[in-house]
């Protein structure tokens, strides 16, 4: 098949990263793989969709490393793809990474992305669904039962009285930025400082407050989803234990921490279960769930980290079996001449 | 009815706005109007969402400056409303005036307009469509041949290509981004400035070149489409001419220039037949077309304004269709007990 990977930036991909590891599969799979960063497509005069895409010479990488290595060096095939051609086009941008010189990169996958659905490419994740994610109302749409208690306002005084009905304990987070920026633990020893961390975040917009879970204290669980159903392979499910090692609040894995196999529990795979309805009608593809005791704290349906990760607990290939789903959607595109629905074929 | 419209910021509103124009209709046909702020929405521990609204105190305004006067003043009644007890929310705010320290504020309303229309408010237009034309793609998304040449991209080399093809001249603006600012005439015999352009508009993400239609420099036409129609009362249509001033390109309202009584043409019909469709699909109640000879050049679903500049011309009412429009939506609502699709209900 033909797959193109929509990234951020070449120069900040890292060899850790889950998109660098899929694309090493698709190659060594011997899949056609090109790398399109956010600012290299074009909507051509003829109404197809084009970019400027690098790929690799070599049929079989043993690393990551060496796939980047050739992929940022001047071997590398440049050249301008015609992504309307595609099979597949997996969109693995993170935005929050853009928040600040270059907002317009945050859509541009999203924006194009939907063109190119006109020429039968599958686009994953759906687009139309991923641009109503970039705030975190997403998470809020889902059933109310496995979500923390959770405010939303720009309004200082409103926010208070929230913390105060919480018991003076919350995390106070913006709505619209990133996943890593400003993160609050508000509590009452700090309480003096509380106008100054609401004024942080209300400054750039909304603010949401929400109920602190004492098991954040441990880390968080990740769970990988595909097809919305809990990823699964040679018997083992693609899921890692996140553990804090700093004071920092940021509970995700970019922050200092470490990392752990799980066991996953029955309150894991209930919280999947109570997602997938919406995972499905919403044509997402690959998710991660962050998971604190019995509660779904975040959603990653940009591009959800760490699959390696629990590849190295687990012992299996999950990338592999990441690919092998791709691969059958574009066996069952060739079936329907590339005429079907990009949201129902997104999670087939 | 219940009525709520969504501004950018309630204190900056104008008399002479068609927002200001519909909500003093309304309010004068006894209906309840409330206005929100970009800031003012909350989402509300119990998942129900409020706003902080803003309302004017008489029930009567014989002038929309009397009204707005009245809105903004010291006896203006300010409360929280619950939003999802609204029968309508009205997203009528201009996401290309909030531009550096309040991007945030682009999409507030439709992030909270699409968890108001899940719990029964009809919400126009559609808030997940007006996502997707939060750039200017959505306008490639209508058929070809009401649309002038176009290309978009971020590389130089691409646009220069396509300002040769045209002959010289296209029209150069930012893909993300709108309200006449940085908007260029690109000429080819004025090749010292183009690469400025170009660099320009590059720093703020993608570039659209398009062909530049010489009956442009006359000026255009604004037409007003409800309900997928050409707006027409009372045997007129919601239409005026806007003309250029001297060498201004930005042929819109904000850029100055003169308007006159416009003559509403098949070609002009026709085109709007063309846009019918795909304006049903998705929600767009109320939308202002512009348009240039045969073509269409823009589309405006956000905040379309002139219906008084219409109505000065054609000696008739359209806020009082406009309202009209949404009180029967209203009543086929109750009749569905709050349970029908906002897309298409925004359409009946």
């Amino acid at each position: 098949m033909r797959i193109g990977f929509f990234i951020n930036d070449i120069e900040t991909e890292k060899s850790g990263f889950t998109t660098l590891r899929l694309a090493m599969t698709a190659v060594n799979r011997g899949h056609e793989v090109w790398i399109i960063a956010a600012g290299d497509l074009a909507y051509d005069a003829d109404e197809k969709i084009r970019a400027w895409a690098r790929s690799t010479a070599g049929k079989k990488y043993k690393a990551t490393s060496t796939y980047l290595k050739e992929l940022k060096s001047s071997q590398a095939r440049s050249e301008r793809i015609t992504v309307d051609d595609l099979d597949i086009l997996m969109l693995r941008n993170d935005p929050a990474l853009d928040t600040g010189n270059r907002p317009w990169a945050k859509t541009a996958g999203i924006i194009f992305g939907n063109v190119a659905l006109r020429s039968g490419v599958v686009v994953l994740n759906d687009p139309t669904a991923l641009a109503g994610a970039l705030d975190k109302m997403y998470i809020q749409l889902l059933p109310k039962h496995i979500r923390p208690k959770t405010f939303i306002s720009c309004d200082r005084k409103e926010i208070k009285d929230f913390i105060q009905e919480l018991g003076g304990v919350a995390v106070l987070k913006g709505f619209q930025g990133s996943s890593s920026q400003e993160v609050f633990l508000v509590t009452n020893e700090n309480r003096a400082n509380i106008n100054q961390m609401i004024d942080a975040i209300v400054n750039f917009g909304y603010a949401i407050a929400q109920e602190y879970l004492p098991g954040a204290e441990q880390g968080s669980v990740r769970l990988f989803l595909v097809n919305g159903e809990p990823l699964r392979y040679k018997g083992k499910v693609a899921a890692f234990q996140w553990m804090r090692t700093g004071d920092g609040m940021r509970a995700n894995i970019h922050a200092p921490g470490s990392t752990a196999a799980v066991k996953l529990t029955e309150a894991h795979y209930q919280i999947a279960e109570t997602v997938r309805p919406r995972l499905v009608q919403d044509g997402m593809f690959l998710v991660g769930l962050e998971i604190v005791d019995d509660k779904l704290v975040d959603i990653d349906i940009f591009s959800p980290d760490g699959l390696v990760t629990a590849q190295s607990f687990e012992k299996v290939n999950f990338c592999e079996a990441v690919i092998k789903a791709l691969e059958r959607k574009v066996d069952y595109m060739a079936y329907y001449r590339r005429q079907f629905d990009n949201v129902d074929m997104a999670t087939l | 009815m219940r009525l709520g419209f969504f501004v950018n910021d309630v204190a900056a509103e104008l008399s002479g706005y068609t927002t200001t124009r519909l909500a003093q209709t309304a309010t004068n046909r006894g209906d309840e109007v409330w206005y929100f702020g970009a800031a003012d929405f909350i989402y509300g521990a119990d998942d129900v969402i409020y706003a902080h609204g803003t309302a004017a105190p008489k029930t009567k305004y014989k002038t929309h400056e009397a009204y707005l006067r009245d809105l903004q003043g010291s006896q203006a009644v300010r409360q929280r409303v619950t939003v999802d007890d609204l029968d309508v929310l009205m997203l009528r705010s201009d996401p290309s005036t909030d531009t550096g320290n309040r991007v945030w504020a682009q999409t507030a309303g439709i992030t909270f307009g699409r968890v108001a229309k899940r719990r029964g408010v009809i919400v126009v237009n559609d808030p997940d469509c007006l996502l997707k034309a939060m750039n200017k793609m959505y306008f490639q998304h209508f058929p070809e041949e009401v649309r002038p040449r176009t290309l978009i991209s971020r590389n130089r080399d691409d646009i220069k290509a396509f300002l040769s093809e045209m002959g010289g001249n296209a029209v150069i603006k930012p893909l993300q981004g709108s309200g006449g600012a940085g908007v260029f005439m690109a000429k080819v015999d004025d090749r010292s400035n183009i690469n400025q352009m170009i660099d320009t508009l590059v720093r703020e993400g993608y570039i659209i070149a398009q062909e530049y239609l010489p009956a442009a420099a006359e000026g255009d036409t604004r037409l007003f489409m409800m309900n997928g129609k050409p707006l027409r009362y009372k045997g007129k249509y919601a239409a005026f001419r806007r003309l250029r001033r001297g060498d201004d390109l930005r042929s819109n309202i904000h850029a100055g220039g003169s308007k006159e009584k416009a003559v509403i043409t098949d070609s002009h019909l026709r085109l709007a037949e063309i846009v019918r469709p795909k304006l049903v699909q998705d929600g767009m109640f109320l939308v202002g077309l512009d348009i240039v000879g045969d073509k269409l050049m823009e589309i405006n679903v956000f905040s379309p304004g002139g219906l008084g500049s219409a109505q000065q011309f054609e000696r008739v009412n359209f806020n009082e269709a406009v309202i009209t429009a949404l009180e029967r939506k209203v009543a086929y609502m109750g009749h569905y007990h709050r349970n029908f699709a906002n897309e298409e209900m925004a359409m009946l």
